[in-house]
């Protein structure tokens, strides 16, 4: 291309050759500019495809579908708008814990408070999650032995795992010091009265984990 | 065709005042969020966070976003950057670059204490990433593609709140035989008490309570394109957020909620605005393109 207008430059007037190279310019730059234009617009319809493959049911999709979207969305993109979907929660879950402190063992509390912050709707809504997650773990995973509940699997996943974790963080913020072992319970509360249920309240008392040993004891 | 939908994106920025409104909007939830949430950063992120390190798949991506959970150490420096980064986004100063620096260290911070936030957080993370790059008074037409695309982004995101938050409730029973409120009310650590009390004996306004917000997270995504019908359904939606925010123990949710109605604001509600408050970059404009 610069041969041919090095040529033509000793044949048209200097002004022709100007304008004919701006013109070949600006077309280049046009199409460089539509180029990136759809580029951009593309990269925005992907986005959103994706998101919509990887929030929405999606089994009738084809494997790849779903692994490309998954890829592409999740973590940094990851959502999910269930929001108070596709029920509403028909469980609240209340945890009380106990602990011993140089040997002796306290009476059960509530083990969501933390005193001076208990304003903060975030404290409860993120003790209440952790709840959740271990009422439904629960729920999937609680194995019964002669009608007593047997906690062998549930120590070792993580819903109860990630509470115990925070439980003793807790306590270590409130008291000031390490206890020497804990004890959770879980309560489970169903809400009655729409339909003309009747469930029991339940509660769960796991195992005392000696935290000096990290490890369950009973 | 081509042309006019690349003229649509790439010649001018359509919304200049609407996108200088929502940017600063979404700014000052996350600086009121962050003030928020203050009093717990330390048993959040640092040292001694409450949450129980997590171990993710080998991946560079999942690692990356992972990274404050295997370096607790780094939490007040994250905290902080995030902090200041938000503050010098909403004055506007240093253009992109705080920008970026607030939606790294909120994704550091969501992976690791993600039981702290809400989906408020998630859609602001979101916005401020669609608009990391966007400037309503920008003169090139790469920015001013960026800036277009971001404010339709945004749009999207938005509307997809509402539409898969109504589609997943349509699969359910609760909403569908007008018991969601009553069960919600029940909920201590999201309802406040009075009102908690007060639906869970009034159960015909339960009922009219879960078919409205069905009815209207049903219909959002779909009147929200028809311009007369624009200021109603987004003053039923303040009505709706607000009682989420007020009623619920959700304030931030509800705020975020109502913070993305700016994007559909009309241009010449939002020109008022910048007037108001004296933006210069506005003090030229005299015609408002729709």
């Amino acid at each position: 291309m610069n041969i041919v207008f090095h040529h033509e430059k000793s044949i048209f007037d200097e002004s022709i050759v100007s304008k004919m190279s701006s013109v070949k310019a600006l077309v280049k730059y046009a199409k460089i500019k539509s180029l990136v234009v759809a580029t951009l617009l593309g990269m925005g319809l992907f986005h959103f495809v994706c998101v919509l493959i990887y929030t929405l049911p999606n089994d009738f999709l084809p494997e790849t579908a779903l692994e490309i979207s998954s890829a592409y969305v999740n973590p940094v993109f990851h959502q999910g708008w269930q929001l108070f979907a596709p029920d509403v929660v028909k469980d609240q879950f209340e945890s009380r814990i106990r602990y011993q402190l140089n040997g002796a063992w306290t009476d059960w509390e509530d083990a969501e408070a933390i005193p001076g912050l208990n304003w903060n709707t975030r404290v409860q809504n993120m003790s209440q999650k952790y709840l959740q997650v271990l009422g439904g773990d629960l729920r999937k995973n609680l194995t019964f032995t002669d009608g007593q509940p047997n906690y062998d699997l549930i120590l070792t996943y993580r819903p109860y795992n990630q509470w115990l974790y925070y439980s003793v963080k807790r306590l270590e913020y409130v008291l000031g010091a390490q206890p020497e072992s804990v004890q959770i319970e879980l309560s489970v509360l169903p809400t009655n009265g729409w339909d003309g249920d009747s469930l029991p309240n339940r509660s769960f008392v796991f195992p005392v984990f000696n935290v000096l040993e990290n490890r369950h004891v009973e | 065709m081509w042309s006019r939908v690349e003229g649509a994106i790439a010649d001018k920025v359509h919304r200049p005042a609407t996108i200088w409104v929502f940017q600063k909007v979404i700014y000052t939830w996350m600086l009121l969020h962050a003030l928020y949430l203050l009093p717990l950063h330390t048993i959040l992120w640092g040292h001694a966070a409450w949450q129980m390190p997590t171990v993710v798949d080998a991946g560079f991506v999942a690692n990356m976003v992972f990274w404050l959970n295997y370096h607790p150490e780094h939490g007040d420096l994250v905290w902080w950057v995030y902090v200041v980064a938000v503050a010098v986004s909403l004055s506007g100063f240093l253009g992109v670059a705080p920008r970026v620096l607030v939606f790294v260290c909120g994704q550091l911070m969501l992976y690791s204490a993600n039981y702290v936030f809400n989906s408020g957080f998630y859609l602001m993370q979101f916005f401020g990433f669609f608009l990391i790059a966007a400037s309503p008074d920008a003169r090139h037409w790469f920015r001013i593609s960026l800036t277009n695309l971001g404010f339709w982004a945004c749009r999207l995101q938005f509307v997809l709140v509402y539409a898969e938050a109504a589609f997943f409730k349509w699969r359910g029973t609760t909403w569908l035989t007008g018991s969601a409120m009553f069960y919600a009310a029940h909920l201590d650590h999201f309802v406040r008490k009075p009102v908690a009390d007060f639906l869970s004996e009034n159960r015909i306004l339960s009922i009219v309570l879960t078919y409205s917000a069905l009815a209207y997270q049903t219909a959002f995504p779909i009147l929200v394109w028809f311009k007369k019908l624009r200021l109603p359904l987004l003053l039923v939606g303040i009505g709706f957020h607000g009682f989420i925010a007020i009623g619920m123990t959700l304030p931030e949710f509800g705020l975020a909620m109502i913070a993305g109605y700016t994007l559909f604001i009309k241009e010449e509600k939002a020109l008022k605005i910048v007037r108001k408050l004296k933006v210069k970059k506005f003090e030229t404009v005299r015609t408002v393109p729709q």
